[in-house]
C-alpha cells in the first residue's frame, strides 16, 4: 500500500475513533479542548533546556488515548510522521549553542539540550493533539471553538482546510496510481514528473473544492451554521478541566521527576 | 402563480476564459413537470444547472421563480426553493456522518432542533437509509452516497429537485432504486442526464440542448424516438428503444 493511501487511512482512522461512546467522549468538546491547550501552554512555559521535568506531562495524551479506548498504534504512527518536523525545528540548536554544561554526571553542549527539549515538547504536544482528535474529532473541535465564541468565519476555515487535505491526498492518491499504472518499472514518479504532477494534482484539488462549496453554499445560503451535538457544559466538564489544570500547575511547580529520583536513590533527607 | 414554476427567458452565458455555455435558452416548466435535459457533453446542462440555482449569473437573460425573478441580490432567499443534488455526491457530502450531513441544510434555514431531527429523520426514510445515519460518507457505496446526497436536498423541503447525471457510476439495481426513488417525489424535478432511458421512466417532457441551445423541447416520448433529432444532438436511442433490445 503506498504511503499516501496509508495516510488517507491513518487520518480517517483517527476521525473515526472519535466516534466511539467513552465517557471521553461524551464530555463536552469545549472541555476538552481547553484542557489541551493549557497543557500547551504550561509545556510551552517551561525553560529551553529543561528536559527531565517534562516527562511526567506524557500522563496526558497517554491518559487520554487510555481513558478513550484509543489504540495507541495509530497515534504513534501519525506521531512518527511529525517527527521529522520536530527534529528539524531543533535541529540547529546543536550548531549555535555549543557552551558546555553539566547533565548528570556528563558534560555536554548547551544546544544538545536545547534540542532535546524541543523534541520533548513536540512530541507531548503532537502525542495531546492526536489523542485530542481522536477522543473529540474535528466537527467536536469545531464546535468546542464555537461554543468559545470564536469567529464562526474562522472555525469554517479550519473544518475547510481539514476536508480540503482530504481532497488533496485524494486527488494525490488518484494521480500517483494512474502515473504507475502505466510507468511500468519505472515505480516512483521521477524528478521531472513531479512538476506538471503537482501541478495538475492542485489544479484538480482546487477545481473539487470549488464544486464542494458550490453544493455546501447552495444548502448553507448564507446562514453559516454547521450541525454538531448540542451538549451543556456540566459539572463533569469542569471536573475534568479543574482536574487537569491543577495536576499540570502542580507539575509545573514541583519536579516531581527528580523528587521520584532522589527517593529511589536515597537521596531525599 | 405557483411558486413551482421555473421560466428560463433568453439566457446566455459565457465562461470568464471565454468558452460559451449557453447562447439563449428560454423554456417554461410547470408545477410538478418532471422534465429531462438531455444533450452531448459540453452542450450546456451543468451550466444550465448553476444558472437556475444562481450559483453562476447570466451574461444576458433572465430566470423566473415562481413569480420572483433571480438575482443576486435574493438568490439566497429565492435560489432556496431550488434543490440540487450534484453529479458526483462526494462533492455534496461534506460532513463525518451522513445524519450532521442531512441536517446542514436545515440547520442553516434557521430551524429549531426538534424540527431539524424530523427533517433529517424524514429525508433519510424518504430514500430508504435511515440505518446510515450515524455512517461516515466515505464509508458508503456509490448507490448509497447517491440516497445521501438526495436527502441532504429533500431535508430542506425545496419546491424543485435539479439533478445533475443522477445515474452515474450507479450499477444497475442501485440505478432502478434511484428510479423508484425519484417516481415516488411529486416535486418538479430537472434532471440533466446522458440516461436516455431514465429520462424515459421519469420525465413526460424533455429538453434536447446542443451547443448551449434548445434544439427541441417536447413530450419525451416524441423525442426519445426521433433519431434525426437525437443524432443532431450527438446523441443516440435510449438502449430500450435500440432495435437490437427487440
Amino acid at each position: 500500500m503506498s504511503s499516501l493511501v496509508q495516510t488517507l487511512y491513518e487520518l480517517r482512522r483517527i476521525d473515526e475513533l472519535s466516534r466511539g461512546d467513552s465517557f471521553l467522549h461524551r464530555l463536552h468538546p469545549a472541555a476538552k479542548l481547553l484542557t489541551t491547550l493549557a497543557f500547551l501552554a504550561v509545556l510551552a512555559s517551561f525553560e529551553r533546556h529543561q528536559i527531565i521535568p517534562l516527562l511526567p506531562f506524557a500522563v496526558y495524551p497517554i491518559a487520554l488515548a487510555a481513558w478513550g479506548d484509543v489504540p495507541f498504534r495509530p497515534i504513534m504512527r501519525r506521531l512518527m510522521m511529525a517527527e521529522p518536523l520536530i527534529i528539524g525545528v531543533g535541529l540547529l540548536n546543536p550548531l549555535w549553542e555549543r557552551s558546555a554544561v553539566a547533565f548528570g554526571p556528563w558534560q555536554i553542549s548547551a544546544g544538545w539540550l536545547v534540542f532535546a527539549s524541543i523534541a520533548v515538547k513536540g512530541s507531548l504536544a503532537v502525542s495531546a493533539a492526536l489523542a485530542l482528535t481522536a477522543v473529540t474529532g474535528m466537527d467536536g473541535v469545531a464546535a468546542a471553538l464555537r461554543a468559545m465564541k470564536v469567529p464562526r468565519l474562522m472555525v469554517m476555515e479550519i473544518q475547510m482546510t481539514y476536508r480540503y487535505l482530504y481532497l488533496l491526498v485524494e486527488e494525490a492518491m488518484r494521480t500517483i496510481n494512474a502515473y504507475r499504472l502505466r510507468a511500468g518499472r519505472a515505480g516512483n514518479p521521477k524528478p521531472g514528473v513531479w512538476g506538471p504532477m503537482v501541478g495538475r494534482i492542485l489544479i484538480r484539488t482546487v477545481d473539487r473544492a470549488e464544486r464542494i462549496h458550490q453544493a455546501m453554499s447552495l444548502r448553507e445560503r448564507g446562514g453559516g451554521r454547521f450541525p454538531g451535538r448540542v451538549i451543556k457544559f456540566a459539572w463533569k466538564d469542569a471536573l475534568f478541566l479543574c482536574g487537569w489544570i491543577a495536576l499540570f500547575l502542580f507539575l509545573r511547580l514541583f519536579d516531581l521527576s527528580s523528587w521520584l529520583g532522589a527517593l529511589v536513590l536515597g537521596g531525599l533527607p | 402563480m405557483s411558486h413551482h414554476l421555473i421560466e428560463a427567458r433568453d439566457l446566455h452565458y459565457t465562461y470568464p476564459d471565454g468558452t460559451p455555455g449557453l447562447g439563449g435558452v428560454s423554456f417554461r416548466i410547470e408545477h410538478g413537470q418532471s422534465v429531462g435535459v438531455v444533450g452531448a457533453n459540453g452542450a450546456g446542462k451543468s451550466t444550465l444547472l448553476l444558472l437556475l440555482t444562481g450559483i453562476l449569473t447570466p451574461s444576458l437573460g433572465e430566470i423566473y421563480i415562481g413569480d420572483a425573478r433571480l438575482t443576486k441580490k435574493n438568490r439566497d432567499r429565492i435560489g432556496g426553493r431550488l434543490g440540487m443534488v450534484f453529479q458526483d455526491p462526494d462533492d455534496q457530502l461534506f460532513m463525518s456522518r451522513v445524519g450532521d450531513d442531512v441536517a446542514f441544510g436545515p440547520i442553516n434555514q434557521g430551524l429549531d432542533p426538534d424540527r431539524v431531527s424530523r427533517r433529517v429523520t424524514e429525508a433519510l426514510q424518504a430514500v430508504g437509509i435511515s440505518h446510515l445515519k450515524n455512517r461516515p460518507p466515505f464509508k458508503l457505496s456509490a448507490g448509497e452516497k447517491r440516497a445521501a446526497a438526495i436527502a441532504t436536498v429533500l431535508a430542506m423541503e425545496p419546491d424543485m429537485l435539479l439533478l445533475d447525471e443522477p445515474s452515474s457510476w450507479l450499477d444497475p439495481k442501485a440505478r432502478r432504486r434511484l428510479i423508484k426513488i425519484l417516481q415516488g417525489f411529486s416535486h418538479t424535478k430537472i434532471i440533466t442526464t446522458h440516461d436516455l432511458d431514465l429520462v424515459l421512466e421519469i420525465c413526460q417532457r424533455t429538453i434536447v440542448l446542443s451547443r448551449g441551445r434548445v434544439l427541441a423541447d417536447g413530450p419525451t416520448a416524441s423525442l426519445l424516438t426521433d433519431r434525426k433529432l437525437l443524432d443532431e444532438a450527438g446523441l443516440e436511442l435510449p438502449l430500450s428503444l435500440h432495435p437490437a433490445a427487440g
